[in-house]
């Protein structure tokens, strides 16, 4: 039988708040929306059982009062749905949780996601990581090269963090759990879905693999989301090696891009045989090159934290 | 007026409105309820004898929620089918009240409508709903969105403590830990001692307001006798029911014994019926009705006529055998009475009770090694597995795999799509410390109504002290009190026509027409028609053949009992010759049985068959893909057959399979249709 904690209010205030789990008379709080409100209120379980008229005296804005209490509305349908989750093995996550992995809130401040959709031990985001991307249409020598970066995470008894797409992430993913080692996934598919394959499964269940998203765990893939996630594997990552980008297009190129330019991890990336063209082009941009194995294998050495 | 005052003020009128009575005033605690769960948008427990009024504290806060823009409540409750007059009283008085169940599926779309257009104050659902994939899918998103109220019925059904806890009420726990306080939760029962009432107060959380009345039932004459044997005890029925006033029910503990004592209450002249859970709900809501205007004197039902039948003048409730608990005792005893001056509680307690105690206690856990099998292999699957594939790899009989399945459902453990489960993603471990503690509690009921049947002082106070009700005290009413224990006599005469009565009850048994694999029987190759002349062990003849086959030789009584019985079926062809399923451990114990048995029917014993190797013993494989793979290809034809019908005899029939078998191999040989008979059937 599992033991599971009591969930506190403060965690499902914040969960219904932002979650699209479950209709709710009002729109769920964007991230800009959500950090703004925490900044005003302590405790989001503050804001449980009030009338919008109390709540518009505390917040000074009938708008935002009325859309919170509405919000709050749907506490038994979602009370119901996070049961359902759990049953299936998904743990709701929310950022006032002391499991919200802490890298995400400091390196991504109010872009940080509110929730999490989890499954698997979620304690493996605490761990040192590589984090690996690129584009799903990767030559034969890039799968290679995401491999190999996969299994030198491992040597040096690094995690690896990815997004869980065919091409690059699952060949550096695959690699690593192959040799033994932890990987967490940010995935952009949806994770109802993904979690149907019984390889990942096996390695969910022996402890290995957390995947998590953003996202609503039934929500189908869009190129936004791609980009929206692919942050999460910088600001997890110690570094995070780009195998193969494509040219000023592409949620791989958007996202390294962003990355740089806003700080959120150190970025790294493959300009040796099999680089696309977009590779050296990030060089430009401030990533810093990787042009050989040798050098791929000791990147870990270069960013023990 | 002072804000307590006035929605004191509003509640009465929602109240009078609700009742139909313009003088109607709240009981005792229940304008303290209806205040807390309005105003305070608290979590509150009621623990009140049944006929307290606990719905008006929900249809009247219901009512005051939704004047205040709430959504509609949300009560969850195991018997809907009770429900019926509530419905239509709180429809009565302006609170729209619906249902979905089962048996209402053709209304859905038009209650879902309904909650569309937020025209439904309450909506009442059962505990077994939520674990039906598409009400949660499809209907509990769009019912539950702004549900204003939850209410849990018969919420000791929770606890790991309370007698009738069941799965389906562990999930529901746990969406109240998953719910934020601001939502009022009421839950109510009549049946929580403190240790239930603890544990719900954990679920529940640390402010709740919890509201406990005295559980003396005033109409209520308790009496206990114990009849050890089933005949006396039928004899006794038989004897004593006509002279108890009005109409009433008579609770078994199986539903065999429902039947068998409905039946043999029927030969006697007195209109009895039996009501189990295999009876289908049309029937059952017939029983219902006509218990309800005194139609029948007494139904004959298991705890399936249960939690919440509501029939005031309802004056007795006798028990053929005693349940295993103290509380469920009470539960099921407190409906007589309700409603009238003088009702009686009559509990007989017989040899059998405590082994099918045993059994119900043994069985209510799946067991360790088997539950830990079958999740190791879901997980080394890691897909959907189908039902019959689990049976072919572990050892376990289907009912009680499908059981255990169920478990390891709620427990998170295995998710279901149809008949194929999957592994989750959930970490699980079998909880040893939970079975145990749970089954000691168990045993200590189970020994405390072994006290209550020989108890010397008050029954009623044994009874609420096993509640914790503080008030507890002599009631002066019960057999003990006023030391009027009814006799245990019966008329002699009486109890040899029961005792004859139950060795009458020949048992059909049904073809296997699938295997294992679900592949079916070739409709020539199937056994036609079985017959058992007992129940292993059980009352008239069951006892006799299980010593008689320990002692290895059936008796001439046994003989004449099953030709007897043969004679009295005219299957169509008609069998014409009869042979045995040969054992290599009794090599004549069933040899001898049939051909006597043969010799009494005039018919020529053949025999026929051979076993080709030795085979563990049927009933130590647990199911029925392993059954079937330990007696296929365990039989030879060794002579030439006759192509008319034939009759094969057997001491037990455990699984079907090896009648299954052997009526397959004859028929294969050039045998005319095989029937089959057994002393008993396990």
């Amino acid at each position: 039988m599992r033991c599971l904690p009591r969930r506190n209010d403060a965690s499902l205030a914040a969960i219904l708040l932002a979650q699209r789990l479950v209709p709710a008379a009002a729109e769920p709080l964007r991230a800009r929306e959500y950090w703004t409100l925490l900044d005003r209120v302590d405790d989001p379980g503050s804001l449980l059982g009030r009338s919008a008229t109390d709540l518009t005296a505390e917040l000074g804005d009938a708008d935002l009062a009325a859309r919170v209490v509405a919000r709050l509305d749907a506490a038994v349908a979602l009370a119901f749905e996070l049961e359902k989750l759990e049953q299936t093995g998904v743990a709701v996550v929310a950022s006032v949780d002391p499991d919200y992995p802490a890298r995400l809130l400091e390196r991504l401040t109010t872009a940080a996601p509110p929730l999490l959709h989890v499954v698997g031990p979620i304690a493996l985001t605490g761990e040192p990581m590589l984090g690996v991307v690129g584009s799903r249409d990767v030559s034969a020598e890039g799968v290679e090269v995401a491999a190999d970066a996969g299994r030198s995470a491992v040597a040096h008894s690094w995690g690896v963090v990815s997004g869980g797409a065919k091409g690059v992430d699952r060949a550096a993913m695959d690699a690593a759990l192959e040799a033994g080692g932890t990987v967490v996934g940010f995935l952009a598919d949806p994770l109802l879905r993904e979690i149907r394959a019984p390889e990942l499964r096996r390695a969910i269940g022996r402890n290995r693999l957390c995947l998590a998203t953003p996202y609503s765990p039934a929500a189908a893939y869009n190129a936004a989301s791609a980009r929206g996630r692919n942050k999460l594997i910088y600001a997890m990552a110690e570094t995070t090696l780009v195998v193969a980008a494509e040219v000023e297009t592409g949620s791989t190129w958007d996202g390294a891009v962003e990355a740089i330019d806003r700080g959120y991890g150190d970025v790294s990336v493959w300009t040796g045989d099999g680089a696309m063209p977009g590779n050296s082009r990030l060089v430009d941009r401030g990533a810093r090159a990787i042009n050989d194995r040798a050098q791929l294998r000791d990147t870990p050495t270069e960013h023990s934290p | 007026m002072t804000e307590t005052a006035e929605l004191a003020a509003e509640a009465t009128a929602a109240l009078r409105r609700l009742v139909g009575n313009p003088a109607a005033e709240f009981r005792e605690g229940q304008l303290d309820a209806v205040t807390a769960l309005v105003r305070d948008r608290r979590r509150v427990l009621v623990v009140q004898r049944t006929g307290w009024g606990k719905s008006a504290v929900y249809f009247v806060t219901s009512a005051l929620l939704r004047a205040r823009g709430a959504g509609p409540t949300l009560l969850v409750s195991p018997l809907l089918g009770l429900m019926r007059n509530q419905i239509e009283a709180a429809d009565r008085g302006g609170v729209r009240a619906v249902t979905l169940n089962s048996d209402n599926k053709a209304d859905w779309e038009q209650v879902v409508d309904e909650l569309d257009a937020d025209k439904v104050d309450v909506l009442l659902v059962s505990p077994e709903r939520f674990a039906n994939a598409s009400f949660r899918e499809n209907v509990l998103p769009q019912v539950a969105p702004r549900t204003g109220l939850m209410v849990i019925d018969e919420v000791h059904c929770i606890s790991d403590w309370g007698h009738d806890f069941r799965p389906d009420y562990r999930r529901l726990a746990r969406v109240l830990d998953l719910l934020p306080r601001g939502v009022p939760v009421l839950g109510t029962t009549a049946t929580a001692n403190d240790r239930v009432i603890a544990d719900v107060q954990t679920q529940l959380g640390a402010e709740l307001l919890t509201l406990r009345g005295p559980l003396d039932r005033e109409s209520l004459a308790l009496d206990a006798i114990e009849i050890r044997s089933q005949p006396e005890r039928l004899a006794w029925l038989a004897q004593v029911l006509p002279t108890l006033p009005g109409t009433g029910i008579v609770y078994t503990l199986t539903v065999a014994d429902a039947h068998r004592v409905a039946e043999w209450l029927r030969t006697r002249g007195i209109d009895a019926r039996a009501y189990t859970g295999e009876t289908d709900t049309a029937t059952k809501l017939g029983i219902e009705e006509d218990l309800q205007q005194n139609r029948i004197k007494a139904v004959v039902a298991t705890s399936a006529l249960g939690m919440g039948y509501d029939k005031p003048d309802l004056a007795f409730v006798v028990h053929y055998q005693s349940p295993g608990s103290p509380i469920a005792y009470y539960q099921q005893v407190g409906r007589a009475g309700r409603g009238i001056e003088r009702a009686e509680g009559i509990l007989l307690s017989g040899h059998e009770d405590n082994d099918i105690q045993d059994w119900f206690i043994r069985t209510a856990f799946p067991d360790r090694e088997q539950a830990e099998a079958v999740v190791a292999l879901l997980a080394e699957r890691a897909e959907l597995v189908p039902i019959h594939q689990i049976e072919d790899e572990v050892n376990v009989r289907r009912s009680r795999l499908t059981g255990m399945l169920k478990n390891l459902e709620v427990d998170g453990a295995v998710e279901r799509e149809g008949t194929r489960y999957r592994r989750t993603l959930a970490p699980w471990t079998y909880d040893e410390e939970r079975v145990e503690r749970v089954t000691a509690e168990r045993r200590r009921e189970q020994m405390m109504m072994g006290e209550y049947v020989h108890a010397s002082t008050c029954l009623m106070q044994i009874l609420r002290t096993e509640l914790d009700d503080p008030t507890a005290a002599p009631c002066g009413r019960c057999s003990r009190c006023t030391g009027e224990t009814r006799s245990a006599a019966v008329d002699r005469a009486l109890v040899i026509e029961a005792q004859q009565f139950l060795r009458g009850q020949t048992l059909v048994l049904g073809p296997r027409k699938k295997l294992p694999d679900m592949k079916n029987i070739a409709k020539t190759e199937q056994l036609a028609q079985g017959w058992a002349l007992a129940r292993w062990g059980d009352g008239g003849w069951g006892v006799q053949i299980k010593d008689e086959k320990a002692a290895g030789h059936f008796s001439d009584d046994l003989v004449a009992a099953l030709a007897e019985l043969l004679v009295g079926q005219s299957p169509e062809p008609p069998f014409e010759w009869v042979t045995a399923v040969p054992s290599r451990r009794a090599p004549d114990l069933v040899p001898s049985l049939a051909e006597r048995v043969a010799a009494k029917l005039g018919l020529p014993y053949l025999p026929v068959l051979e076993k080709a190797r030795d085979t563990p013993r049927q009933h130590e494989m647990e199911n029925s893909a392993q059954q079937a793979r330990n007696v296929g290809g365990a039989f030879n034809v060794t002579g030439p057959l006759p192509e008319t019908a034939g009759l094969v005899i057997d001491d037990l029939w455990d699984s079907g399979w090896t009648m299954t078998v052997v009526a397959q191999v004859l028929r294969a040989s050039g045998s005319g249709p095989v029937y089959g008979a057994v002393l008993a059937q396990a």
